[in-house]
This record gives structure tokens, C-alpha cells and sequence, in this order.
């Protein structure tokens, strides 16, 4: 088997490897020029209108912005546009009954602070957030270095030896931090340090202190975890800084699919147990014919450390830069094709209907507005992403999943009943908010059946608490018990839709004082993330004057024989790896090299 | 080297002769792409916009020559320093809520 080992991991041997062999492929669909202007003509137009409709995207080669048909062929959802290049057709959603029934969740929300003197006109090209961004930052990524320990392979991004070196300064990371803070009317709760790799920052605590200084509630570290793993202290370090989150790279169960930290994954997790924290979320980029075969067994391994990690995040590759038709069908996988596989190795358990889109979310922060006043509107396009919580039963080591025992649509529905209601009164005073409260717990008997609900966890109690009291103090025991599994899919060239990045949600802030969506940042990197850190960045030469005790090949991680053979023969690894249980009944865990 | 904040741009605010949506979304880009610009807006429904350049870099006349198909008219011209540009940015002196009411 091909491995990264004696050298910076790259993956290249482990992706060729992978991809030897083709499972299966997406056969896109043929579409005359006279059958697309057809449709075009009379394609719905406003968001979230029926199948076809009508948006705007992109041209991979000429970068022209064109009208673009979301279109129904044979259950499955596809985007085709007419390019200077010619006719582009790529897969959209691979469940057309999905789509539509996300689709009933869509919400949309008006950001009425901007970054730019335009009016969006040109969208996606003259980016800042823009009169026509219709959410507002949920979550902040600040990329603090183009440093990488790390080489992959496909990265453009990363300072090879020789490039300039993007590295904010404190002051400017503060002033991007206070930007979208105060995005009117609701500004910033979170932020996502990323990189390159972050941890390679020596002021990485100060930065987090910063971040919480600045009123930050959520801080999270994109990272590969590597010199968390060897650095213990660091752990403590940035724990007790502030940090809740490592948003860690995890993209399979082998040393073949999770080349980047498979082997140091089990020395991560003992640094955080012994850490106390943060709450660890495995980010596992999803592509067909590589990795798709093992994400139920990933979701099983979240399970089995759900005292430290607190969420799956899906990612579906979005294939950006020029990629042939035929890699795009081998690799390609949208939310719905990684839900159904989900679904498929993990027995049912956790099946496709137990999904919701994001921006069901904005109708239960209308109600939290109306009754509490909080404000914070996830209101993505219903197509970015797709969320469910997972209860896990220990006493009876079953997984149940929320709407197995919550009516979601029904509760959901009702809440927003409830706050038209509200909405429409002039004061909620505090006897009234208190009926109002009884009420809500009241009904929501209604909507939850104890039969199928995981043993151990009080959902009445904690219900009865947040509505009738305003105490939210059970969410930590719900955390306990439960595991976050989400799906966000960032787009590429190919599958560009200006819908969805007008409503973005996770958002950029750029030295330059300007905002901007995930999708327009990385995938027109030419006016944007690359454009932007080349104004701020220092010259080779530059940063060695001012660093003369920096090497650059003391940044990259030496992954030794060594060290590999170590770990094999290790209890920890076979504590993380081997040692666990199946939840789902298809021992996940038997593809695990030992 | 990274940029100062005292560093010199100019803002050029301009009327266009020959526009549409198409030609302004294409001008767009290529002016963005620029790392000369720091801000351009090309509207081709109102038949303005305006570019925010680095002039010491990009000499306005290699400027108005990427423009010319548009037949560009200048109306107005300011300096902003690069500072005063990234404070002009940010979200609290750009409140439309606040015109609103």
C-alpha cells in the first residue's frame, strides 16, 4: 500500500492508489443549445421557485458570469450553462425529492451593512459584502498564514519555498475581527482560524485572546492537528485561551484515505482528553470513488469519542480550478449522494429524511427573536448545506437520531406560528412571556414520542427549562449524548450558482477591510484570496530579515518509519481505532490497518 | 513587500459612453484581476462606476485604454490613501439601516 512515510505527507501516492479503481460514475446528461434556451425561457425566477429555474454562474475558462438552468433529468437535480467555451452541465443534487424538500426551508435574511460602494450588480465579481448579501456572517475564517507544515498535493494555496508569506498582524486581525462584528443588525459570533496551517503561529494564543476579546463567543482552529499532536502544551495553551473548537481534518478511516493525520489522530485525542477540550468537529472532504465507502464508519468513530468530538462536518469536494468532464463525473458527489450512502452504511439508521438544510434554522431564530430576543439567522441557500443531531443510547448502544422522536417539521412549524403571533402583539411582558413559555412546553408534548427516544436524556426537562425559564444549562448534558452531523458543500466552477453565494453564510475577512463569501473567496481566487494576500504579503527575502531564526523546512512535518511503526504496535492507537464499538452493525471499523 | 497604509491611490469616478450588463461584468473582472486595482465597480445598468488604482503601477493612461471599448468619461478625481480606503470598508461606516430610518 502506498503511504506517505519517511517524507511530508502529500497524498499524491495515496490518491493515485485510491483512485486505481472507479466504483462508480455520474453520467451527465445531454442538452442541445435549443432544449437550454427553451427552458431558460421558461425557467422560474425568483428564489426558490419549482424545477427548471433560472440563476447565474460561471464559466471555468473565460470567467464570464451567465444565466445558468437548475433542471430535473431522471430524479437527479443538474446546472447547465452556455459558456463562450460551450455547452457545461454538471450535477447539482443527486435527489430531486430532497431538493424540494429543502427547498420548503428557505429563508432569507437582509444584511444592511456593506463593505463596498456597489450594489452587487456584477456578482460575484465585485465582491464585499454587498446591499445584495441576503445573511450575515455566521461564521468569520480569518486564514492567519499561508505556512503549511503539510504539502498536498492538489494545494495551491501554501507558500512553497521561495513564495511570499501571507501573515496578518495582530492589528490587522483584530480590525477583520471587529468588522464583522459589527455587521448590522447582527454582527459575527464565531470564527474559524484558518490557514495554511494555523497552529504554525507562535502568537496563536494571543490571537484567540484577541478573538475573545473582540466579543467573540465561538472560536475554532481549522486544522490538520499535527503539532497538536506532538505539542501537549499547546493544547492546554489554546484551550485555555478561549478556543471551543479543532475543526480537524478526517477524511477516512486508513492510512489511505486519511493520509494527512491518520497515524497522529489517536496522540490529538489523547492531548485534548487530557486537555479537557476543545470539543473536537472531523471535517472529512467526501469524494466519490475515494472516501465515499467509508463515511458511516466515520460517523461510528465519531460516536466512539464522543467524549471529546462533538460533530462530523461532511464536506463534498468542490472540484475548483479546470477539471475534465470525466474527473468531475468519477469524483463528484453532492449532499444528497453522501446522505444516501450514510444511509446505506449505517444500516437505516440514520437515513436520508432524519436531514435538514441549513436554513430551517432562520425560522427557529425568528421565533428565538420574537420570544427572546436573541438574534442569530443561519439563513444559507437551502442547497449549501444539511445538518441532523444523533442521540447515542449507551444503555441499549442504539443511535437515534432527532427526528425519530421529535416531530422537527411539525415543532418547527408551530414555533413560527407562534411568532407571527408574537410578532403582532406590542409588548411581550414577562407574565405573558411566562404563559407563552408553559404553553410552547405543553404542546410540544405533541411533537415528541418517549418511545423512541434515547434513554437517559430529559428532552421534556430540557424543553421545559429553555422556554418556561430562559436556563439553556441542559444543552450541555444534550451535547453530551448526542453527535452534530452536518454536510456543507463549497462550490466550484462548475456547479456555481450567484443564488447561493448572495445568501452565503461563512464568510472571509480580508486585510483590505472587506468581507466576502467561502465561495467567491476560494473560487475566484484571482480577485480575491490570492489578489488580496499578495498585497500583504512580505517578499521571501523580507520575511527572512525578519525572521532569521525561521527555516522553512522546519515548518513541514516528517512523518518517520519510526514513528509509524510506533504507533501500530501502540495502545492508544489501538484504543482510537481498534478497541471500538459498532453502532450501526456493519463493523465499520474492519478496513482499519493494524 | 506588504503594503503600507500611507501608500497613494487613486479614485477615478467615470461615465460610460458604450455599456451593458455584459460588457460591464467582463470589465470587471479583467479590471479586479488587476493587482494594480484595489476597487473597481463598472455598472452597466446606470452607465457609471468608478476604479480605485494604484497609479504609481498602473499609469492612468494604460487604465483608460483597458476602459476605451466603454467609452469612459472621467466626472471626478480623488486621492485615498490605502488606510483611508480599508477604514472606508468596514462595516460600521456603512450602515444602510441607519439611511433607512
Amino acid at each position: 500500500m502506498a503511504e506517505s512515510v519517511g517524507e511530508v505527507p502529500s497524498g499524491e501516492k495515496e490518491f493515485a492508489e485510491s483512485t486505481r479503481r472507479i466504483r462508480d460514475i455520474i453520467e451527465f446528461p445531454e442538452i442541445s443549445e435549443e432544449q437550454f434556451e427553451e427552458m431558460l425561457r421558461k425557467a422560474s425566477r425568483t428564489y426558490g421557485g419549482p424545477l427548471p429555474h433560472r440563476t447565474y454562474s460561471l464559466c471555468p475558462e473565460t470567467r464570464r458570469v451567465v444565466p445558468a438552468l437548475v433542471w430535473e433529468k431522471d430524479g437527479k437535480v443538474w446546472i447547465t450553462k452556455r459558456c463562450p467555451e460551450g455547452m457545461i452541465t454538471d450535477v447539482y443534487y443527486e435527489n430531486v425529492e430532497q431538493y424540494y424538500r429543502f427547498q420548503k426551508w428557505k429563508f432569507d435574511f437582509k444584511l444592511k451593512s456593506v463593505n463596498v460602494e456597489n450594489t452587487g450588480v456584477n456578482c460575484p465579481f465585485d465582491c464585499g459584502m454587498c446591499a445584495r448579501h441576503r445573511s450575515h456572517t455566521n461564521l468569520l475564517n480569518i486564514v492567519l498564514t499561508n505556512r503549511c507544515n503539510l504539502s498536498c498535493w492538489y494545494c495551491f494555496f501554501y507558500a512553497k519555498e521561495g513564495q511570499p508569506i501571507y501573515e496578518p498582524t495582530l492589528e490587522q486581525i483584530r480590525m477583520m475581527l471587529r468588522n464583522a462584528k459589527k455587521e448590522y443588525p447582527i454582527g459575527a459570533n464565531a470564527v474559524q482560524f484558518t490557514g495554511g496551517e494555523p497552529t504554525l503561529r507562535e502568537d496563536l494564543v494571543e490571537i484567540i485572546k484577541i478573538a475573545k476579546e473582540e466579543g467573540y463567543d465561538h472560536v475554532q482552529l481549522n486544522t490538520d492537528g499535527i503539532k497538536l499532536a506532538f505539542e501537549p502544551e499547546l493544547v492546554k495553551k489554546i484551550r485555555e485561551a478561549g478556543t471551543n473548537t479543532l475543526y480537524l481534518s478526517y477524511d477516512g478511516m486508513t492510512p489511505q484515505t486519511n493520509w494527512k493525520n491518520h497515524w497522529e489522530i489517536p496522540l490529538i485525542f489523547e492531548n485534548v482528553r487530557k486537555a479537557g477540550g476543545p470539543g473536537i468537529v472531523l471535517v472529512p472532504t467526501t469524494i466519490r470513488n475515494v472516501n465515499d465507502h467509508e463515511l458511516g464508519a466515520i460517523i461510528n468513530f465519531g460516536l466512539n469519542h464522543l467524549d471529546i468530538v462533538r460533530g462530523v462536518n461532511f464536506q463534498p469536494i468542490s472540484q475548483v480550478g479546470r477539471v475534465p468532464k470525466k474527473e468531475r463525473q468519477r469524483f463528484r458527489i453532492t449532499i444528497p449522494g453522501a446522505i444516501k450512502r450514510i444511509e446505506e452504511q449505517t444500516n437505516g439508521v440514520i437515513a436520508m429524511e432524519d436531514w435538514y438544510p441549513i436554513p430551517i434554522a432562520g425560522h427557529i431564530a425568528r421565533f428565538f427573536e420574537a420570544f427572546a430576543g436573541k438574534r442569530y439567522y443561519m439563513t444559507s441557500h437551502f442547497a449549501c448545506g444539511a445538518a441532523t443531531y444523533v442521540f447515542l443510547d449507551r444503555e441499549n448502544k442504539r443511535v437515534v437520531p432527532i427526528p425519530r422522536f421529535i416531530d422537527v417539521d411539525g415543532f418547527v412549524e408551530f414555533l413560527e406560528e407562534k411568532a407571527e403571533e408574537i410578532e403582532g402583539w406590542k409588548t411581550l411582558g414577562r407574565l405573558k412571556k411566562l404563559k407563552l413559555g408553559a404553553e410552547i412546553f405543553m404542546k410540544f408534548r405533541s411533537f415528541y414520542d418517549e418511545k423512541y427516544a434515547p434513554k437517559g436524556l430529559d428532552v421534556l426537562g430540557l424543553i421545559k427549562n429553555a422556554f418556561m425559564h430562559g436556563n439553556y444549562d441542559a444543552l450541555g448534558k444534550f451535547h453530551q449524548n448526542a453527535l452534530f452531523l452536518g454536510m456543507m458543500h463549497f462550490m466550484d466552477e462548475y456547479n456555481y450558482d450567484v443564488e447561493r453565494v448572495e445568501r452565503c453564510v461563512i464568510h472571509y475577512a480580508m486585510p483590505d477591510g472587506r468581507i466576502v463569501p467561502f465561495c467567491t473567496f476560494n473560487v475566484i481566487p484571482e480577485l480575491y484570496r490570492d489578489k488580496v494576500q499578495d498585497q500583504f504579503s512580505y517578499t521571501w527575502e523580507e520575511w527572512k530579515a525578519m525572521h532569521p531564526d525561521w527555516e522553512y523546512q522546519k515548518d513541514k512535518y516528517l512523518r518517520t518509519k519510526e514513528f509509524v511503526e510506533r504507533m501500530k504496535n501502540s495502545e492508544v492507537y489501538r484504543k482510537t481505532y481498534i478497541d471500538i464499538e459498532d453502532y450501526f452493525g456493519t463493523n465499520p471499523g474492519s478496513e482499519v490497518v493494524e | 513587500m506588504t503594503v503600507k497604509p500611507e501608500k497613494r491611490l487613486t479614485k477615478l469616478v467615470l461615465r460610460f459612453g458604450s455599456i451593458d450588463w455584459e460588457k460591464a461584468t467582463a470589465k470587471q473582472y479583467e479590471l479586479e484581476k488587476d493587482e494594480r486595482v484595489w476597487r473597481a465597480f463598472i455598472n452597466g445598468y446606470a452607465k457609471n462606476g468608478f476604479v480605485i488604482f494604484d497609479e504609481e503601477a498602473l499609469p492612468r493612461e494604460e487604465l483608460l485604454e483597458k476602459l476605451s471599448e466603454l467609452k469612459p468619461e472621467i466626472r471626478k478625481e480623488e486621492a485615498v490613501t490605502v488606510g483611508e480606503l480599508i477604514e472606508s470598508s468596514y462595516s460600521w461606516n456603512n450602515i444602510l439601516g441607519r439611511m433607512e430610518s
